[in-house]
């Protein structure tokens, strides 16, 4: 294997026509402009926080698949569908009932899904002076039967009740409905089930026009009422939500910058810097090139996983600093020997004889003739190594020591595992993040061995 | 005398991801038993494909293979490959490869690899075989000690005996030499050529020589034909063929070469080697053919009888 | 007394791995104490031991608490004094060095081995086995696809089968843990048909056929995803590597001598290919067991790797620098055993021709 006669110009011209690398380019594009997006678009200095807050997810489903599950399953999962205040078919109707203020609200809305909403949660702001309003709510079926779903009373400012969590409420809805079946069914009747069933053996929701009543009772003129119903789904956006009601879309956007940079920064400056070492170790010989060489032999005996995990759990590296260590671990890797031979080649040819001759400095000899002519059969190792630095990322957050500030794909799929996903058949949690490592590396691994075609002269022939 | 080889309309062309190489194209000579045929052109001009031709050493992207290869009245074209493998290969047919740095196998014990023909195709058994392998290295010049090792211990010149001796084995009919001195210095390079001529006295060997080189090509010649372009121009006597070319192509190659002791303008070719894939039409040597006629230009002349074969309009 | 190249050349060499490996534990001891983590290591280490022999001992079963206590302090002061552990550090590393090489690795800080033993010798010696096994068989398995398939298409060359491996090695870019996830998903939480992880069922079965047959059914996943890995790079690989070498003069020449095709396989481009084949395989195998963390994490393979992990879960130092320490003596002792095969079967090593 010597030296190609291609330059990087050239190669990049021949890569157009393979239409492998064309998709692995186009793939590429696609995760360059996910991540753009993520560094202008979002607040991506506050990813970790922002991801780490609990209390800023509320407002999600938990543990919901992604919207275009519904394309593929017979059985139809419902989205998170909200009503109320300022919302389409709310009407309201206000009288006065012995001197207090009663508002009657009603909202409709169609639900044709088959499967039922995770959780109910009751928005309400208010303000009041004195007693606190009295909250009256009621459930009516598309087969017309109103069921009463308890009355609360507000005492903060904004408040969220979930309907769905009262357990007196769970127990008399299941005792109504196992009446109406006439049989006790063999699945769990939850709130959400109970609001939404079809009376069958089966759990199927009743499709059609519900309509949720609130009667509200204000006991002060300047009392002030508001509300909205959450039905959290079961189906939420592109990639679903995790236990922590996290949209996994934020998560996978914030990931892309990171597997990206993290691979190619890897890559790239350990290929650098090996091929700077094996130029001085090829082109000096003597003392440096024994003291290379040897560094080279102690780089195959050192362990190298085990030594990342020992450095990075002993002294807690952010993912920088981690990066600076796998680069560190790796630059007198087995790759510096064969480069070295490739510039033991050059150092005899013609050109560069004369260039010593004519008097040029050993420095302007190496950078402006050696090292353009190996950069060519390089390039392919160097795209082809990018896959496994994104992956060594994601084991690294798989075993627990990725940077807590960082959200990577990696590191969605180790909450994944720790949060049961593989028990509980919450495949998207672990499979989402997963496929976009996967379409990472085969875009780089399609641009990098349709380079590795190009750069073989005798494979090229055939 | 009687016909050893003759060769008929031989064709070879190879596929390549620019076109068509018609590295043979309609190639026929005559050859009878203990003559040596050498074949002389510039590189690229087809010789080394001839012999491959020949000896039926095709790669994978064979085009188009056909003619008639007649040896002692056989067919070999027509013969399917096993049978030709068990027949033909070392035992009618063997080979001096251009090259002989990397004809042998590194692995493998030199003794071992001249008496593999022996121990494939005559069934003798590998001590006998290594025993007659040592008595023809040691007619070649090279001690017996030598069998047991690997190439990586010979030189250039031990190499090449070595594979001399790995052709001579089995006793061929027929041995093809492809540039067996090119890449040896001028000492070793006599002394081959001394080896060759005694061993085409003493067994009557026949040869086919192939080089670039002509004045090697003089010392064990009888009958020089040049090939040009994929195509034999001409075939002559190796004393006309020095003293009296017709090929104007022949011509300016004997006027390039140098001769020890008179005084001698040098002249080149101008031009470059034609393409394989495209040759230039009607006669293929005319845009660098000082007499190119009309003619030329237009047809493929046949080849003509003036006292030996030539290939040129010039003769019609 | 001739000593032959080949031994000399090969106990060179073997020297100069030691030399690696001391490098390399010496590294490890620095950065683990770095944080002083070894000193604490042997200090508890001798305050278990002094205490184990206090409470053992009659002669001392009679006082209170607060003597016994000053007891042990003053025995643990003694022996730190004695073993040279109030020196500075890099006095103190070479003693750490020189226990590490002698695999006297003292004890750990909350694990133990499945016999109770806290020793990280025992805990290492115990687990490792099973890394070998599960990573010598994919990789063997491995090895072997990659051979005859390689070969089969450097024959067939530019075929259909050749053009599908072309097209689909971008799979390798997946290692094999994750490929383990998928097939986890696959095989266990949606067909219910393998087991997710582990070695053996749980009980496991007396009857040493049944044990067997059960270690089997768990190695089927992780095998299979590391074998889905590299399969198709693998067979790429040497297919380009053996069409380089049936490419050579002397196969050309071997052809022309009408040497059968079968022979032309064996003696003239797979032993000529030998050096570089069983180079990539020892690299394959020493790689596999030190990339075995994550997968033995995946699969709760009971091996070296994840012995590693759960180490780093409950910052079990010892543990850690032991199991790098032994990581480091692994792949230089496969090192040398290649050095000493490649010298077998290549004849220029044979003849001590250095530098091939």
């Amino acid at each position: 294997m010597s030296v190609s006669e291609y330059t990087l110009k050239g190669i990049f011209k021949e890569l157009m026509r393979y239409k492998s690398a064309l998709v692995g380019l186009a793939i590429l594009a696609f995760l360059v402009i996910l991540s753009l997006y993520a560094l202008i678009f979002t607040p991506y200095s506050q990813a970790g926080e922002i991801w780490n807050d609990q209390n800023r997810w509320l407002a999600y489903p938990r543990n919901a698949a992604p919207e275009w599950y519904n394309f593929f399953s017979s059985k139809k999962l419902p989205p998170s569908i909200l009503i109320g205040e300022g919302l389409p078919n709310h009407e309201s109707e206000e009288v006065e009932r012995n001197g207090y203020r009663v508002i009657t609200y009603l909202d409709s809305f169609t639900y044709n899904y088959d499967d039922f909403p995770s959780e109910l949660v009751l928005l309400i702001n208010t303000t009041y002076f004195g007693s606190p309003p009295t909250v009256k709510v009621y459930w009516v079926k598309p087969s017309g039967e109103e069921l009463n779903l308890s009355t609360y009373r507000p005492r903060n400012i904004s408040e969220s009740i979930y309907i769905s969590n009262n357990i007196m409420l769970e127990r008399e809805l299941e005792e109504y409905a196992i009446d109406k079946l006439g049989f006790t069914p063999n699945y769990t009747i939850t709130i959400p089930v109970a609001l939404f069933m079809e009376y069958k053996g089966e759990p199927t929701a009743m499709k059609g026009n519900y309509k949720f009543k609130v009667e509200v009772t204000l006991y002060n003129r300047s009392d002030t009422f508001s509300y909205r119903l959450l039905m959290h789904g079961k189906v939420y956006g592109i990639a679903g939500t995790d236990i922590y009601r996290r949209p996994l879309e934020l998560g996978l956007i914030w990931g892309a910058p990171v597997a990206l940079s993290f691979g190619i920064v890897a890559s790239v400056t350990i290929t650098f810097v090996q091929l700077i070492f094996a130029a001085i170790s090829g082109y000096y010989g003597g003392k440096v090139d024994s003291l290379i060489q040897r560094l080279t032999e102690i780089y195959m005996i050192l362990p190298f996983l085990p030594f990342v995990v020992m450095i990075s759990l002993l002294y807690g590296l952010d993912i920088w600093r981690l990066l600076l260590i796998i680069i560190v671990l790796s630059i007198f890797g087995t790759s510096v020997k064969t480069y070295r031979v490739w510039v033991m080649q050059l150092k005899t040819s013609p050109y560069v004889e004369a260039a010593i001759a004519y008097g040029a400095s050993n420095l302007r000899i190496i950078t402006l003739y050696i090292l353009p002519r190996i950069l060519p059969p390089v390039v392919p190792s160097l795209v082809l190594s990018i896959p496994s630095y994104v992956f060594l990322e994601a084991a690294l957050a798989i075993l627990g020591l990725s940077d807590p500030k960082v959200v990577s794909w990696g590191r969605i799929i180790e909450e994944a595992f720790a949060g049961g996903a593989v028990y509980k058949g919450y495949y998207h949690w672990v499979l989402i993040p997963s496929a976009m490592l996967i379409l990472t590396a085969i875009s780089f691994a399609l641009i990098g061995l349709a380079l590795d075609r190009i750069v073989n002269p005798r494979l090229r022939e055939m | 005398m009687t016909e050893l080889l003759s060769v008929s309309n031989l064709r070879l062309y190879y596929r390549t991801t620019k076109g068509v190489v018609k590295a043979v194209d309609d190639v026929s000579f005559n050859i009878n038993r203990g003559e040596t045929l050498a074949i002389v052109g510039e590189s690229g001009c087809g010789k080394s494909s001839l012999s491959k031709a020949i000896i039926r050493l095709l790669p994978r992207n064979v085009h188009t293979y056909e003619g008639k290869v007649l040896l002692n009245g056989t067919d070999l074209m027509s013969m399917d490959e096993e049978t030709f493998r068990k027949e033909v290969r070392w035992r009618k047919i063997s080979m001096v490869f251009q090259g002989a740095l990397n004809a042998l196998n590194p692995v493998l014990k030199v003794g071992y690899q001249v008496a593999e023909p022996l121990i494939i195709h005559m069934g003798i058994k590998e001590k006998e075989a290594i025993e007659r392998a040592k008595e023809i290295l040691v007619k070649l010049g090279l001690s017996e000690e030598f069998a047991e090792r690997y190439p990586f211990e010979l030189s250039g010149g031990m190499k090449q005996r070595a594979v001399i001796a790995m052709a001579l084995i089995t006793s061929p009919d027929l041995i093809i030499l492809d540039e067996p001195t090119s890449a040896l210095d001028v000492i070793t390079q006599a002394n081959i050529m001394n080896m060759l001529k005694e061993l085409k006295k003493s067994r009557e060997q026949t040869f086919i020589f192939i080089t670039h080189d002509i004045s090697v090509a003089s010392e064990l010649a009888d009958k020089v034909a040049t090939m040009y372009a994929g195509q034999i121009v001409e075939i002559a006597p190796a004393d006309t063929f020095y003293e009296e070319p017709l090929h104007p192509y022949t011509q300016k190659l004997m006027k390039s070469v140098p001769t020890l002791r008179r005084d001698k303008t040098l002249e080149s070719i101008p031009g470059a080697p034609p393409n394989l894939i495209d040759p230039p039409s009607g006669c293929r040597f005319h845009p660098r053919c000082e007499r190119a006629m009309d003619i030329c230009r237009k047809e493929d002349p046949p080849i003509f009888e003036r006292g030996h074969s030539v290939k040129c309009w010039l003769y019609r | 007394m001739k000593i032959p190249p080949l031994a000399k050349v090969l106990i060179k060499r073997g020297f100069v791995l030691f030399l690696m490996v001391i490098i390399v534990t010496y590294l490890t001891i620095l950065i683990a104490n770095a944080g002083g983590y070894v000193d604490e290591i042997l200090i508890s280490d001798i305050k278990f031991n002094v205490a184990q022999r206090v409470s053992a001992n009659p002669l001392y079963k009679g006082l209170s608490i607060e003597e016994r206590n000053k007891l042990i302090e003053r025995l643990v002061e003694n022996e730190i004094r004695l073993r040279g552990l109030d020196q500075p550090f890099p006095i103190r590393s070479l003693i750490y060095l020189w226990n590490a090489l002698t695999l006297d690795l003292g004890r750990s800080m909350y694990m133990t081995s499945d016999t109770g033993s806290r020793l990280v010798r025992l805990i290492i010696l115990e687990r490792l086995p099973q890394t070998i096994l599960l990573f010598t068989t994919a990789t063997v398995i491995i090895f072997f696809i990659g051979l005859f398939g390689g070969l089969y298409l450097s024959r067939n060359f530019g075929s259909f089968l050749d053009k599908l491996t072309i097209y689909l090695s971008p799979t390798s870019a997946i290692p094999g843990w994750f490929y383990g996830i998928l097939l986890i998903l696959i095989f266990y939480s949606y067909l219910h048909v393998l087991p997710p992880g582990g070695m053996v069922d749980y009980p496991p079965p007396e009857e040493p056929v049944a044990y067997f047959l059960s270690v089997l059914k768990h190695m089927i996943l992780p095998v299979m995803a590391w074998v889905i890995s590299s399969f198709f790079i693998e067979i790429y690989y040497n297919r380009s590597f053996f069409l380089t070498y049936s490419t050579e003069d002397y196969v050309e020449a071997a052809k022309a001598k009408g040497v059968p095709p079968s022979q032309i396989e064996r003696r003239y481009i797979l032993r000529p290919a030998l050096p570089p084949i069983i180079t990539s395989f020892a690299f394959a195998v020493v790689l596999s067991w030190s990339g075995a963390i994550i997968t033995e994490t995946v699969f709760n393979w009971p091996g070296l790797g994840r012995t590693l992990a759960m180490a780093i879960g409950f910052f079990d130092v010892p543990v850690i620098v032991g199991i790098t320490v032994v990581f480091a003596y692994l792949i230089a002792a496969t090192t040398f055993i290649l050095e000493i095969i490649y010298g077998i079967v290549d004849p220029r090593i044979r003849a001590g021709v250095e530098g091939v």
